[in-house]
């Protein structure tokens, strides 16, 4: 975790702690350090949202660094709300709105370089998955994705630290599919992980615990209140249902 | 707890791919666990599903407002339920508990025919909350529509009749469901319906405080009745109508009826004109207005489904009658449209002309004031058609002589087929100066196919603008051809945007306390432009000079 929490039995951190709460923060070293975070942690999914708008490689990449560069300046942050916000929706509404105005200044020449672009994003779409025709949907499954990716990447650490880290690598293909035993070869991933079957239920019992927690704290960094982690949640869900 | 953890049941899920890569099937199961399962650590010892005494699991079926919903068998007498469990974490939540005690609470005191039934509710040693409802083998009306298409008219009567009867029993013990939409009304095999998710259902005179001080969402907007849009709204048997009326039209053409929607006889082949009545009356925009009581509602629509001889004829025929004297007393939500002829020469133009507060001003609105607007732009019957050779977006000034904090400004777009297309009022635009720049700021309430929602537009000192959202944005599915009525206000720094008969409210961020205001169109036909200051009236009489209130 890059940011430890501060003491105290606190589930979750204070807002001042979370990735909006520094965004917002009025000491410009640290909203700007929150906004580096963002952009390394979400930069994926906004290429992809980009991508699923028709736009090719090199403008998606251009777009996106245009974007991100007028996030930084304009000092963006002051208008998603503290209190009520979710990062990744106001972000897909500002990133949307951008490229609508992006597309119409780039010249005609760019215009004419894309008129390939029908058959690369058919392509893409096509390598995106099934139903990813909606540059949103695809946009909430890749937020999902680098929101699980860190959780993953936290425990992993974790785990490591306390020289567990063949226990969660060997585990961690069953998280990957869902954090089910059913369909695995639970005989086999004991033997892997030298537990006894029933040890090997109770670790990734307590695994997927962890999880829970740590993708719970992800989420929390994007939305403004804990009350939202839950409604944040479904919401990636139901994107990730529709396909 | 068993002694064995093993999973009883777990999501269907694929096996787990050679690569080790997340999948979305794995990234959901995973966002799955984490809304319902596992407990703490030290807790359930059961890591997928969740484990409720009494009751085996089957099948995950979905996600509900607060909670996974799934296909159990209560062990003891061996029938199917539809078991609905909220995680520890939100049980934990006084909000969230309050709201799910009071979903078991008011169903249980419901026993129709057509409303779920609930057999059983509960809280484990754990901390989860559940609910057993009656398991319903079959659809629902959503997916039934996406599925079939609209229904046939003798289907769709009856499902809206039957609802209204379930809705009536509901509100004869005090309960609204205030989120009727036909996702929540299951279709069971044998035909019946019944009404399910009385997740956000709550007393009458109960106050809504509790629940949105949550931030949880109430009702769905397209079957929200009109006010309450409005600040202190409380939900009555009138706006369970409103749904109902939704419903309906839902149902039987497959379209929801925003804005200037048509008469459901002339899009319905065969369609009793009666139904019309009932669906204006329904959803008709004064509460008064509507039927009284979902009773009165099923009986209207019970009237035009009896056949000629059918029973309590003379009582039905009554009500239907009253149904339409109701609608034409009514002034129509549907306005015929009249092509407008060139109205007095004294037409307002773009100068500012003082004119009192609270009176909307027409502007541009005869073929000669379009002539001196621009060039670029045709005149015909009404409409002003930009000329796409002339630049894409068309900027109108409305009042350029002052400067105000409060105003409105409205036009009716008439939606082109262009994926991108965009329709934007700006109010409070500011320029300032950074570095010995002019630079521009101002808040726009834009409406594109899909979406309506507020901006905060601003320049960057080197220049670089970019539009960032400001608070929520409202679902649209405009149509090419449609004509759509697009207005914007900012009242005691409160942004209002109503499209489609929908309205959006975002407080601004503050940073712009007073501003001038235009109203642009990127390529689409228009016409009815008008603004209206609000400057000088009390926040009460601009909302009421709006139509906000």
């Amino acid at each position: 975790m890059s940011e430890a929490p501060p003491p105290g039995n606190h589930r979750f951190p204070t807002t001042r702690w979370t990735l909006i709460g520094r965004l917002h923060d009025t000491d410009q070293t640290i909203a700007r350090r929150a906004l580096e975070d963002l952009c390394a942690q979400y930069r994926f999914p906004l290429y992809c949202y980009i991508r699923g708008r028709g736009l090719a490689h090199p403008d998606a990449e251009d777009a996106l660094h245009d974007f991100l560069a007028k996030l930084l300046r304009n000092q963006s942050f002051q208008s998603l709300d503290r209190d009520k916000g979710r990062l990744r929706s106001y972000l897909a509404v500002a990133l949307r709105r951008f490229l609508i105005d992006w597309g119409k200044q780039h010249d005609r020449a760019a215009a004419l370089r894309q008129l390939p672009s029908a058959e690369f994003e058919v392509r893409y779409l096509r390598e995106a998955g099934a139903g990813a025709d909606d540059p949103e949907i695809l946009f909430d499954r890749k937020w999902a994705h680098a929101l699980i990716h860190r959780a993953l990447d936290t425990l992993a650490a974790s785990y490591l630290e306390k020289g567990r880290g063949p226990l969660f690598e060997a585990l961690r293909p069953v998280l990957l599919a869902g954090g089910s035993l059913r369909g695995e070869d639970s005989g086999r991933l004991a033997a892997a992980t030298g537990l006894k079957e029933n040890t090997l239920r109770v670790a990734l019992h307590r695994l997927l615990g962890e999880f829970r927690r740590a993708l719970e704290h992800e989420v929390l960094q994007t939305v403004s209140s804990p009350a939202e982690v839950q409604a944040e949640i479904q919401h990636l869900m139901q994107a990730l249902h529709r396909s | 707890m068993p002694e064995d953890p093993a999973p009883r049941f777990a999501p269907a899920l694929p096996a787990v791919p050679a690569g080790g890569e997340l999948t979305d099937q794995g990234a959901a199961g995973l966002l799955a666990l984490v809304l319902t399962g596992p407990g703490e650590e030290d807790g359930a010892a059961d890591p997928a599903p969740p484990e409720i005494p009494g009751y085996t699991l089957v099948g995950w079926i979905g996600n509900g407002g607060m909670g996974a919903v799934y296909r159990a068998v209560q062990d003891r007498l061996g029938r199917e339920v539809a078991l609905k469990i909220i995680s520890p974490v939100l049980a934990g939540d006084p909000a969230f508990a309050a709201r799910f005690e009071r979903e078991a609470r008011t169903l249980a005191r419901l026993s129709h025919p057509h409303i779920v039934t609930v057999h059983d509710a509960g809280t484990t040693a754990d901390g989860r909350m559940f609910l057993a409802m009656e398991w319903i083998e079959g659809t629902d009306l959503a997916r039934r529509l996406e599925e079939q298409g609209p229904l046939p008219p003798a289907e769709g009567l009856r499902i809206a009749r039957q609802l209204c009867e379930a809705l009536h029993a509901a509100h004869e013990v005090g309960v609204i469901h205030r989120d009727v939409k036909p996702s929540n009304l299951l279709l069971a095999a044998d035909g019946r319906v019944k009404l399910a998710d009385f997740g956000i259902a709550l007393p009458v005179g109960t106050s809504t405080l509790t629940l949105t001080l949550t931030g949880t969402s109430l009702g769905t907007p397209d079957f929200l009745p009109p006010e309450a849009f409005l600040p202190g709204f409380l939900p009555d048997a009138r706006s369970d109508v409103f749904a109902a009326g939704v419903t309906l039209y839902q149902a039987l053409s497959g379209r929801i009826p925003r804005g200037r929607f048509p008469p459901l006889s002339t899009i319905v082949r065969g369609l009793d004109p009666r139904v019309d009545a009932i669906i204006d009356t329904a959803l008709a925009h004064e509460p008064a207005r509507r039927f009284p009581s979902a009773r009165a509602m099923g009986e209207a629509i019970e009237a035009v489904e009896a056949p000629p001889a059918g029973r309590g004829r003379g009582r039905l025929v009554g009500f239907a009658l009253l149904a339409l004297a109701a609608v034409l007393l009514v002034p129509r939500l549907l306005v015929a449209k009249k092509e407008p002829a060139d109205p007095p020469p004294a037409a307002m133009e773009s100068t500012a002309v003082e004119q009192p507060p609270g009176v909307w001003i027409p502007a541009y609105h005869t073929a000669r004031s379009v002539r001196t607007l621009s060039p670029g732009v045709r005149w015909e019957r009404g409409w002003i058609h930009p000329d796409p050779a002339a630049g894409e977006a068309l900027c109108l000034y409305l009042l350029p002589s002052a400067t105000g904090a409060n105003w409105g400004a409205r036009a009716v777009f008439r939606w082109p087929a262009a994926r991108e297309a965009r329709a934007t009022v700006t109010l409070r635009k500011r320029y300032h100066h950074g570095d010995g720049r002019e630079l521009s700021e101002h808040y726009l309430f834009e409406v594109y196919a899909h979406e309506a929602g507020f901006f905060r537009d601003r320049q960057s000192p080197d220049g670089q603008n970019l539009a960032i959202p400001i608070g929520d944005t409202l679902p649209l599915d405009l149509r090419e051809g449609r004509e759509v009525l697009v207005e914007a206000f900012v009242i005691d720094g409160i942004l209002y945007g109503r499209v489609d008969g929908q309205v959006l409210e975002t407080p601004t961020d503050g940073v712009l306390s007073h501003g001038s205001f235009d109203l642009a169109t990127y390529g689409m036909p228009f016409r009815d432009l008008a603004f209206i200051r609000l400057d000088g009236l009390t926040k009460d009489q601009a909302l009421k000079a709006a139509g906000l209130r």
